[in-house]
């Protein structure tokens, strides 16, 4: 990191790439005479220019400034200019600055590595190439053992080399499983997921299939009760019936004005004119005005607002259970008054 | 200009591949880069020089706080433009 002297020339630096990129000098030296003009062109159309893993070439403005002549004492003005300058990646910083070298190093390193090995075994072939030759031409006939000495050596050596070959496509193998690897570790996630929801569906089906069963199975258990009860009551008093039977029907939640209201019945359906209201409808037919909620709630389907309703549109007037028109019924009252807050919101 | 634009703008020069054009720019910044950082700094025929540089440690004093601490020293590239390009852009 200390600052030498050194200089990488125009000509080493085209030879560093051809190396490294495995390709010819000229071509290398093609590539950078073509990057150098780029990189004029780009900085003089766009003021910037960014290399990945290097950092980026800016054109600085340097503003005119005044300055004096020495010789003459003059007043002169030198005019302003743009400067190239040069901006240094994050990744560049730390390496210079040693604060991560691993940054850089990994990148270089399977290639730096394999260079080495590779230099190192052709060392070692080096070496073996010529020993064999060197016990033949020392003793020539001597007994088979050495021969077969050497035999495993060039085994050893064949070995090694595949083991060299096999750690040179070693990274690249790696890096292409990793890219493999990581898909179906999405696709067992996924399953995974839709499992959990099945579970949960499942889960929640199955309560309310419980809540239903329960119900029923209470509904029986009451019938049973009712039959059970009234059974010996008809048998003995019809007085005593009448006593269990209410109850009985207290613990049916109480009657109508509690229930949600089915329209099946209908008196008649009657077009809408200008001139009429529901309100009307409600008085003529249900003897209260105050009905006219239960007409708007048995034609809520073809109805969007009771003040807004077309004329011609048919309004069926349902035929209402006696307890729901009894206004002083404290019950049906307060459900008129429900409705309406509801439907005049 | 990213470095894509710069790729392309190579491409239309050499008419050779993107692809190996990407990977010739990421040797030549892995070369370049790797030389900073031994120290040896790596010319540019036609457009300048990209060196190493030391600077020193030096006091500093928080603006706000009036608090002074000293910063390390760094190590910089900087790039020293050559003379024709300095035409270039006057």
């Amino acid at each position: 990191m200390k600052k030498t002297n050194d200089k990488m020339s125009w000509v080493e630096l085209r030879k560093a790439i051809a190396k490294q990129a495995s390709v010819s000098e000229k071509e290398a030296g093609l590539f950078l005479s073509a990057l150098i003009t780029s990189l004029i062109d780009s900085l003089k159309t766009d003021k910037q220019v960014k290399i990945n893993g290097l950092g980026q070439f800016k054109l600085q403005a340097v503003a005119p400034r005044k300055s004096v002549n020495i010789a003459t004492g003059e007043d002169i003005i030198i005019p302003g200019y743009n400067k190239p300058i040069f901006s240094m990646e994050s990744s560049l910083k730390d390496a210079l600055n040693g604060t991560s070298e691993p940054i850089l190093q990994p990148n270089n390193d399977p290639i730096k590595k394999l260079g080495e090995q590779a230099d190192e075994i052709v060392n070692i072939l080096a070496d073996l190439g010529q020993d064999p030759n060197a016990v033949p031409a020392d003793a020539p006939s001597v007994e088979e053992k050495e021969v077969e000495h050497t035999d495993p050596s060039v085994v050893l050596v064949e070995s090694e080399e595949k083991k060299v070959e096999e750690e040179i496509q070693m990274p690249q193998d790696h890096q292409h499983n990793q890219k493999k690897n990581s898909r179906p570790w999405l696709t067992v996630g996924l399953t995974v997921l839709f499992f959990c929801l099945l579970l949960i569906a499942a889960y929640f089906f199955l309560q309310h299939k419980l809540i239903e069963w329960t119900g029923t199975l209470h509904e029986k258990m009451m019938q049973t009760e009712q039959t059970v009860v009234t059974t010996p009551a008809t048998r003995e008093d019809n007085t005593v019936t009448y006593q269990k039977e209410a109850p009985a029907e207290d613990a049916v939640p109480v009657p109508v004005t509690d229930r949600a209201r089915h329209y099946d019945q209908f008196i008649t359906t009657e077009k809408m004119h200008a001139d009429s209201r529901l309100a009307w409808m409600a008085y003529r037919y249900y003897g209260n005005k105050d009905l006219w909620v239960f007409l708007y709630e048995a034609n809520l389907d073809h109805l969007s607002h009771p003040s807004r309703i077309v004329v011609g549109t048919p309004i069926r007037v349902p035929k209402l259970a006696p307890e729901l028109m009894d206004m002083s019924n404290p019950e049906t009252k307060k459900v008129v008054e429900e409705l309406q807050h509801k439907y005049l919101r | 200009m990213n470095t894509k634009k710069l790729i392309h703008a190579i491409v239309a020069q050499t008419g050779s591949n993107a692809a190996h054009t990407e990977t010739l720019l990421r040797v030549t910044a892995q070369v370049i880069s790797r030389a900073l950082c031994n120290g040896v700094s790596v010319q540019l025929q036609n457009f300048g020089t990209l060196e190493v540089k030391e600077r020193a440690a030096r006091m500093i004093v928080h603006p706000k706080t009036g608090e002074k601490s000293v910063s390390t020293g760094k190590t910089v590239a900087s790039f020293r433009p050559s003379n024709n390009i300095k035409e270039i852009f006057k």
